[in-house]
């Protein structure tokens, strides 16, 4: 992605908040600002487990980036979901944590993809890793409908599940656009850190 | 400031923690590009 188009994103995503800041920023929505930080992290999961399928199907390593790269910037917004809907629950019963359905899934697929990324870590051979981490990909991407009927089907104590209003798409889709930015930044860096090991190699 | 408030602020500042990570992995990455370029080139003379 070229980088005049980033920017672009950028200032549309900014101008998206900007004009419905009031909305955003209303007593109602403050409590909900959880939903779209879960959608984005959700629509994260889906590009990560789409780049996933991808590596194991062309083992072209631009998907391998890819997938890092959702991952990484899914699992900060499901981060800063978990601690937007802690702060729900403080403000609602007065303890900032419940083992309730929602944040209780939440946090074990936070736990899922946090596990895909020490993988990472402990695989040095770059086809093994990337390998292995598509294929946990995919299996941590099972755990994500369990994420969204928990928190829509079993209707937890203190969480009131909030539907889709056009504060909350608007809100989904200026986070989404800040997400793609910040893939397409740690997708940059991921292929950079492949030059940089194919240097080393060239160079012993 | 009440815990919804709270929650706002502790959300963006959870996501610009991870904006400011990644533009210090970047400021690490064009050094160690540099370093192993140089390392390359002293290599081929």
């Amino acid at each position: 992605m070229g980088n005049k188009l980033l920017i672009v994103l950028g200032v549309v995503a900014i101008a998206l908040l900007a004009l419905n800041h009031d909305s955003f920023t209303s007593a109602r929505e403050e409590g909900f600002f959880y939903i779209p930080l879960a959608g984005t992290a959700a629509i994260a999961a889906v590009a990560s487990l789409a780049a996933s399928i991808a590596f194991l199907r062309t083992r072209n390593f631009r998907f391998d980036a890819a997938a890092v790269a959702a991952t990484e910037v899914g699992l900060a917004f499901l981060a800063a979901a978990i601690v937007n809907g802690c702060c729900l629950t403080g403000y609602a019963s007065g303890r900032f944590w419940s083992w309730d359905s929602g944040l209780t899934a939440a946090l074990v697929c936070w736990l899922l993809y946090a596990a895909y990324l020490m993988l990472r870590q402990a695989v040095e051979e770059p086809t093994q890793r990337a390998t292995f981490a598509a294929a946990w990909s995919i299996f941590a991407f099972l755990d994500m409908p369990l994420v969204v009927v928990a928190m829509n089907w079993w209707k937890p104590g203190v969480h009131i599940p909030g539907d889709w209003t056009g504060a909350r798409v608007c809100h989904l889709v200026a986070l989404t656009m800040i997400a793609l930015l910040m893939a397409t930044v740690r997708m940059r860096q991921e292929e950079a850190r492949r030059e940089i090991d194919s240097l080393r190699r060239s160079a012993q | 400031m009440s815990a919804l408030t709270i929650g706002l602020i502790a959300g963006w500042a959870i996501l610009v923690a991870y904006v400011l990570t990644l533009a210090n992995r970047e400021k690490h990455l064009r050094r160690e590009i540099d370093r192993v370029r140089a390392m390359v080139e002293s290599d081929r003379r």
